[in-house]
């Protein structure tokens, strides 16, 4: 039992402490984003039966008002509820319905597929990324997998070893993949249009969740580097992102003649000196191919150690000066080696904890500061039609002392002098909080 | 062998075999590729598009460095009090 002093410290502590709770807040609102791996969740069971998905949920939207996604409750994998696409309710003729997934790089959206009876039935899938003109798209045919059959599909969007931004689709043993359009770099919304032949196909889709499970199939969903091998995928380090992925193990080479530990492949003296690696000679088990010891380059080191000066062209008193100076700092210079080792030791403490963590964390505050640096555009939308603030009202000068000011760098200070003022006025409460 | 060079050899041996075994290169709860890929992918990506169009009428550097130092403040302040607070607790 706490005792009233206890209870008062307890119940007091909230309250006094609301700003630090309200910007770890929104911090955490910023970053619950970046937490999840499914572009987005919903099993549908929550929507009424017969209802438009573009009025399904907040997150819902349709192209023109009009979807062709309905929830319905004739046909569920699971639940109570499935959206399915038909023709014959009055829409446009090309519907997309959205799913604003939020900014999603690596993410996987497991979800089930039914096509009915059709036979022209298509789905498509676009993730779209935050500027909404680049984005990479998925489509799937009834002709690709068996209809009347649900099937098991995953949407997966992820960067690969190079600089593109893929997305991938899986429908039972049917699978495909696109790049993504250059400069995609995440996922904001998805959209989702689909097709049949008459009006009575149908399309199902139902229960999107999370996929979270490692294994030599799914080697994207392996967050660490044990889980990852132990399922036999491999840990691979992606140089344009600068971290680690899991990816599946690399399709093993042919075993025919080649570069390096493939010169062991080539049968013939001709065929082996062609290679560059590789020689030709008989170390007792007959004549066979070779390959040549690379030559390691020598450590690349940014510290030098200085020469010692050189007396060879001195006389007389200044040649034993030097020799003597010589020998007093030799005496203390350390050598190269040593210099070396204490390079690479030091470099060790790179990959080490907090080193590795705190340089991710300057890398990412220095690229955030770079790309808000940058002036971009604000998107709004006024009775369905999309548009852009105009800022043209920005660039009307002024003089100001005689000298010509626009309204834009007049502002900017305006609002730059009231966040310093507000910040002064929390820096002088923080200073009497503390004394 | 100069005399820098047996301290260089022994500030290296320290940190080779008593400083660098101990240092863990992944946090138990977060590792560090799920610690980066979070920071520089989506983290960074929602940020950007949550601010970024703030930067017509907001010098955005300067906001992010005063909110910076604002919850850094903050936290090192509730750091001490709740310091202060658990010793009180303790004594009842």
């Amino acid at each position: 039992m706490l005792s009233n002093q206890q209870n008062k410290l307890i119940w007091g502590f909230i309250p006094r402490h609301l700003i630090l709770i309200v910007c770890i807040a929104i911090f955490l609102f910023l970053g619950s984003n970046a937490l999840g791996i499914a572009h987005f969740e919903d099993d549908l069971d929550s929507y009424a039966d017969d209802v438009k998905m573009d009025s399904a949920g907040d997150e819902w939207t349709s192209s023109c008002g009009n979807s062709r996604w309905w929830s319905v409750d004739d046909k569920v994998f699971t639940g109570t509820r499935a959206m399915n696409w038909t023709i014959w309710r009055e829409g446009c003729n090309d519907i997309t319905n959205t799913f604003t997934t939020g900014g999603k790089t690596n993410a996987t959206t497991q979800f089930y597929m039914y096509f009915k009876d059709t036979t022209g039935g298509t789905v498509t899938f676009v993730f779209y990324d935050y500027n909404k003109t680049h984005g990479c798209s998925v489509q799937v045919d009834d002709g690709d997998v068996a209809i009347n059959s649900w099937h098991e599909s995953y949407l997966k969007t992820w960067f690969d070893g190079e600089s593109n931004f893929l997305c991938s689709l899986d429908v039972g043993f049917f699978s495909t993949q696109s790049t993504g359009t250059a400069q995609t770099v995440s996922t904001t919304q998805l959209y989702i249009s689909g097709s049949v032949g008459a009006e009575d196909e149908w399309i199902y889709l139902d229960d999107f969740q999370r996929y979270s499970l490692c294994d030599i199939d799914h080697c994207y969903n392996c967050l660490d580097s044990t889980t990852c091998e132990a399922e036999g995928c491999s840990w691979y380090f992606l140089f344009y992102k600068q971290i680690f992925t899991c990816i599946p193990p690399p399709e093993i080479d042919p075993e025919e003649c080649g570069e390096f530990y493939k010169c062991l492949y080539c049968l013939t003296q001709e065929a082996c000196e062609e290679m560059m690696t590789c020689f030709w000679t008989d170390i007792g088990l007959g004549d066979q191919c070779y390959q040549e010891e690379p030559a390691i380059p020598p450590s690349q080191v940014e510290w030098e150690v200085p020469e010692l000066e050189e007396c060879g062209e001195l006389s007389g008193t200044e040649y034993w000066l030097c020799e003597i100076k010589n020998d007093i700092a030799g005496f203390f210079l350390p050598s190269q080696e040593k210099v070396n080792a204490l390079y690479q030791t030091l470099g060790a403490f790179k990959d080490k904890f907090p080193i590795n963590y705190i340089s991710s964390m300057t890398s990412f505050f220095s690229e955030v500061t770079e790309s808000l640096e940058s002036t971009t555009t604000i998107p709004i939308e006024i009775l369905g039609q999309d548009s852009e603030v105009n800022f043209t009202l920005w660039d009307a000068t002024t003089t100001i002392g005689g000298e010509e000011e626009s309204l834009k760098n007049i502002l900017f200070d305006f609002t730059s002098v009231l966040v310093l003022f507000g910040w002064f006025t929390w820096l002088i409460s923080m200073v009497r909080r503390f004394f | 062998m100069s005399i820098a060079d047996i301290i260089l050899g022994l500030v290296t041996w320290t940190f080779q075999k008593l400083v660098l075994p101990v240092l863990p290169t992944n946090l138990p709860a977060l590792s560090y590729s799920e610690f980066n890929s979070i920071l520089s992918g989506t983290l960074k990506h929602n940020l950007i598009y949550s601010f970024s169009g703030l930067s017509q009428l907001f010098n955005l550097k300067l906001l992010f460095i005063l909110l910076g130092s604002i919850i850094i403040g903050e936290l090192l302040y509730w750091l001490v009090k709740a310091g202060f607070f658990l010793v009180k607790l303790i004594r009842g």
